[in-house]
């Protein structure tokens, strides 16, 4: 696995390096690349190929996706077919042999997509075979299955590996891996959850469907959706320290994220927005490991040479040419060339004095780090708080011209992403709980229209605190208590009435008034009765408007303990009894009473053999005894066996 | 191998007897003209030969063959020049290539003919190919090189672009099927005179250096297969002594799909050579690199057109590039064969003008800019400037 990550990493490095570029950087490499002829500054023929190279990501048409590859309509892209960039075409010799030329080497963008879903469903399979019935086995062998829970191996896949190399049953044995590779999982939420559009559900159960569906849709189809995987993906950028850089190229580039939006279709000036900030903020990324920008002193000392600093206007000018970048009545293409650098340096002052303070962040961090502190909540917060700080920067585009302004759309980025990078925060420090708190809150409180259903919601805290507990736990008691809170989850009364259809193991508490059958009298075997009532059964309940109607299937009746206990709570050991003297096979029906856990019903039982209870002796009946009743009781399921939601 | 003297005024060469359609169209004698023929025997007054021995008058009471017939190549008879019902299909580049050594533009614009007719490939006519240079060692450019060649941005002409596309140029002018036997240019026997004035690019003072050196080392025809996009300083008074001298100058209009002018093609003084391809029906088109430009004055061939590379293996030159080579080899045809101490630049534009020497392409736009007074018909050319001059 982290082999693959590492491909991944490689490819994606590879990607970003062959479709994005550095204006600073490449400016002063296109510097270097000059000589003086008769008097003139000219690129040296003899390093075109080089030139070409580095102008090439330059050439990059929106329309078609595509960039040139020949020296000749790179040329053209610059001089001719759009005009003649006033920064660069001076340095250009101009003249070329006539007919196609290719110095320079296309390189491959593409990026392979590998998909292991059909491995891990037929491991998850293999295993499912052989998991036991036993709960705890039950609970792990069902988050193998990819058709139920297709969200856990996209959300934790490190746990998923794991799950799937050992037997469910020996589940107490790798407590501390299951915690450390949940660990793994959680560190990567931000940058997981995004996954969960990828996940092919064709095969899932329909309550997964459902989930699956109504998460694809919000981030495919929505404005929001793809808002809220940008945020995410600049939180991330935040834990795993990626460059802002390359997280804003990626979600200002990446189709997935902001460029598809609905509105971004309908509305031009936020596309051209969201390229906006994309293109300057690339053209300062700093190529040093960990810094997201070039230092301020750099780049003035570049925009101050004449040279350098014109051939970097030309690099952005001309990706403004290239894209029409147009907000509002500004092209901005013809703004830079009247204003020159007074245009755009404002902003990237402004923006790499944020940069240069998250610099500072991330250095302490790291020198804390390597001091071995074992506290760095100040310095996380400190770095988050410059990220933020960072982040407000980059939308205040206002520096460039006054009356230039982002559309509410992509503010909306980056006001979520600071939400963002507080989750990002929790994460860092490893509060879980917090994290997992947040981005439930994070997406009910900014998305209210997501269209998330409830069961996705409930999903994701009830694993994701369930990680987080059980990462948390000091001692292996307190991890048996995590697994079991999740495996065997309370029950609750309301689950009947909020419910389409529940299936809980149920007890009941209350009183009765019904007739019964006493077989081991002689005469008047039936005869009124009343008293406590403490039945335990299944009950298959449905939701009928407020309230729920369940039929209870009865096993035992625990009425005479209960009876005894209601008076006598302090007694340590009760007399024996057996299995057989409590047991009462039933059935009847029971009204659900809304807003209240109380139950109001009618039953007819075989039995209990147990009649009454002391602390000293039992009356046992050995004769099939029988009764119907009336009862009022409390609700207490037990655990819930099955809910269909609403 | 026999020959036979044409004695009809015309003698048309035919795949079959059906009629006098193009179609089976192969090939055309004149009055005096040697008819070759291999392993042939005449009975009564019909010739036989080719494969099948079968010959027949058509109903205008032409000679046809049902399979062609074998010619010898006309000057040195060294390559077999075939005239067999490949011929039907002219612009078929594998048989051209590969039987004749020449691309379609040689048939296509008859410079064979000029061959035959006027019994010259060039000789005597200085053309000069300023361009990245030269690589002769292991082609059909093998001691076709003028030792007056020079190089003005260095001490070699050796040709060291990623394309070779000096050693293209000078090959469709004047590669002569000697060495390796894969490539005959235009004028093979013209003295090739290379000006390296370039690596990858060329600066303008070196596009300038380059020309009047050409011009200096006596050249009739400098032709240069360059575009710059930046002004050529000193290029207007260069062109001016062109123009007073005879040195008839030519350039390629560029290549970028675009509405420009390129130097020096746009230049008073220059000739300014556009490409023209064929379609799948042999239709000729522009070619679609053609840059459009009023200063546009006559299109040749200049798609996939056989060349020497820097190896003993062919190589194809393309768009303007390839047609101002074309033509600066067709304009050594024409000075071996014209009058060529009246042939200046006001001479050839008057000539160009006059609509006799050139086809338009029909179906496209007739306007200057986009192909000039029209394609280059060498032949006509010749006749125009022996007539008017």
């Amino acid at each position: 696995m982290k082999r693959l990550v590492f491909l991944i990493l490689l490819c994606l490095i590879g990607y970003l390096h062959t479709t994005a570029q550095t204006a600073y950087y490449d400016a002063l490499k296109l510097k270097a690349l000059l000589i003086q002829k008769n008097g003139a500054l000219v690129f040296d023929d003899s390093k075109w190929s080089q030139v070409f190279q580095i102008l090439k990501p330059y050439t990059y048409n929106p329309q078609t996706g595509a960039y040139q590859d020949s020296d000749k309509d790179i040329y053209k892209n610059f001089c001719i077919a759009n005009g003649r960039n006033p920064f660069i075409c001076d340095y250009f010799a101009g003249g070329f042999a006539g007919g196609a030329q290719n110095f320079i080497a296309s390189v491959a963008n593409s990026v392979g997509n590998t998909n292991i879903s059909t491995i891990a469903d037929g491991l998850t399979k293999f295993l499912i075979e052989r998991a036991k019935e036993e709960l705890f086995i039950a609970f792990f062998s069902n988050l193998k299955n990819n058709q139920k829970f297709p969200e856990f191996p996209v959300l934790f896949p490190h746990t998923q590996v794991l799950l799937n190399n050992f037997n469910s049953w020996e589940y107490s044995n790798i407590i501390n891996s299951l915690r450390e590779a949940f660990d793994k999982d959680l560190q990567d939420l931000l940058v997981d959850i995004p996954k969960l559009k990828d996940v092919d559900c064709s095969k899932c159960e329909t309550d997964a469907k459902n989930r699956i569906n109504a998460f694809k849709k919000f981030v495919q189809q929505t404005d929001d959706g793809r808002i809220f995987l940008s945020a995410l993906q600049l939180g991330n950028g935040f834990i795993s320290e990626q460059k802002v850089s390359d997280v804003i190229h990626i979600i200002a580039s990446d189709t997935s994220y902001l460029l598809n939006m609905p509105s971004v279709k309908a509305n031009l000036n936020i596309k051209n927005g969201i390229r906006l900030f994309d293109i300057l903020s690339y053209s300062i990324r700093s190529n040093v490991n960990g810094v997201s920008y070039i230092s301020g002193n750099d780049f003035k000392a570049m925009i101050t040479d004449p040279v350098a600093g014109n051939i970097y206007l030309g690099l952005i000018y001309q990706q403004l040419k290239n894209e029409n970048i147009q907000i509002g009545a500004i092209n901005l293409a013809n703004y830079l060339n009247t204003n020159k650098a007074a245009a755009i340096q404002p902003y990237l002052n402004n923006l790499l004095t944020q940069g240069d303070a998250l610099a500072t962040a991330i250095n302490n961090l790291l020198a804390a780090k390597k001091k071995g502190e074992k506290d760095l909540t100040t310095y996380w917060a400190a770095n988050f708080e410059s990220g933020k700080q960072l982040l407000l920067s980059l939308t205040n585009i206002s520096l460039i011209e006054p009356t230039l302004t982002f559309d509410k759309t992509i503010q909306n980025v980056f006001n979520y992403s600071t939400q963002t990078l507080e989750i990002a925060h929790d994460v860092a420090l490893r509060n879980y709980n917090a994290a997992v708190i947040g981005t439930i809150n994070f997406i009910s409180s900014n998305f209210k229209s997501s269209g998330l259903n409830s069961e996705f919601m409930t999903f994701f805290v009830k694993y994701g605190s369930f990680a987080g507990n059980l990462i948390q736990a000091q001692s292996s008691d307190d991890a048996e208590k995590a697994i079991e809170s999740v495996a065997l989850p309370a029950g609750s009364a309301s689950i009947k009435k909020n419910t389409n259809l529940s299936i809980a193991l149920n007890g009941y508490l209350g009183g009765f008034y019904g007739n019964e059958y006493l077989a081991d009298k002689a005469t008047n075997k039936w005869g009124a009765t009343t008293g406590v009532y403490a039945p335990i059964g299944v009950t298959f309940s449905k939701r009928i408007s407020d309230a729920s109607f369940s039929l209870f299937v009865q096993v035992i009746d625990l009425g005479a303990v209960a009876a005894y206990r209601l008076n006598d709570p302090n007694t340590a050991n009760l007399p024996n009894f057996t299995l057989q003297n409590i047991l009462a096979p039933g059935i009847g029906g029971i009204i659900g009473v809304p807003k209240w856990p109380l139950s109001i019903g009618y039953t007819y039982q075989l039995g209990p053999e147990l009649r009454s209870i002391n602390a000293t002796n039992t009356v046992v009946s050995s004769s099939l005894n029988s009764r119907w009743q009336f009862f009022i009781a409390v609700d207490i399921p037990l655990f819930s066996l099955y809910t269909k939601p609403k | 191998m026999k020959e036979y003297i044409v004695t009809k005024n015309i003698l048309n060469i035919r795949s079959s007897a059906s009629d006098e359609s193009d179609d089976n169209f192969i090939g055309q004698l004149t009055a005096g003209e040697t008819l070759y023929l291999t392993d042939d025997e005449i009975i009564g007054v019909t010739p036989k030969g080719g494969t099948t021995n079968i010959w027949k008058t058509d109903n205008l009471n032409r000679l046809v063959s049902l399979d062609g017939v074998r010619l010898k190549n006309y000057n040195d008879k060294k390559a077999e020049f075939v005239a067999d019902t490949s011929l039907a299909y002219l612009h078929n580049n594998s048989q051209n290539e590969a039987q004749w050594k020449v691309s379609w533009g040689f048939v296509d614009l008859e410079v064979w003919k000029i061959w035959k007719m006027y019994n010259t490939q060039g000789s005597g006519v200085k053309v000069a190919v300023v361009d990245t240079g030269v690589m002769s060692a292991s082609n059909d450019l093998k001691n076709r090189i003028s030792n007056k060649s020079v190089s003005v941005v260095g001490n070699t002409i050796d040709d060291m672009s990623p394309t070779n596309h000096g050693t293209m140029s000078a090959g469709v002018i004047g590669a002569n099927g000697a060495t390796t036997s894969t490539v005959f240019g235009i004028a093979p026997q013209c003295e090739l005179i290379i000006v390296k004035a370039g690596n990858n690019g060329f600066y303008p003072t070196d596009i300038l250096s380059g020309a009047t050196k050409a011009k200096e080392l006596g050249a009739n025809i400098i032709s240069m297969s360059i575009e710059c996009y930046n002004p050529i300083p000193g290029m207007d008074t260069f062109l001016e002594g062109c123009k007073n001298s005879g040195v008839i100058f030519l350039a390629a209009v560029g290549d970028m799909s675009a509405t420009i002018d390129s130097n020096p093609a746009s230049y008073d003084g220059c000739f300014s050579v556009g490409a023209y391809n064929l379609d799948a029906n042999k239709n000729r088109i522009i070619n679609p690199q053609n840059n459009t430009s009023k200063f546009l004055k006559c299109l040749c061939p200049g798609d996939h057109t056989l060349t020497c590379s820097k190896s003993p293996q062919p190589a194809f030159h393309n768009a303007s590039s390839s047609s101002t080579a074309f033509m600066a080899g067709i304009m050594a045809l024409v000075f071996a064969v014209a009058k060529k101490n009246v042939i200046a630049f006001q001479i050839l534009l008057n000539a160009l003008q006059s609509n006799s020497c050139t086809e338009s392409i029909p179906g496209n736009n007739i306007s200057q800019s986009v192909q000039g007074y029209g394609v280059l018909t060498p032949l006509q050319l010749i006749t125009y400037l022996n007539s008017n001059t």
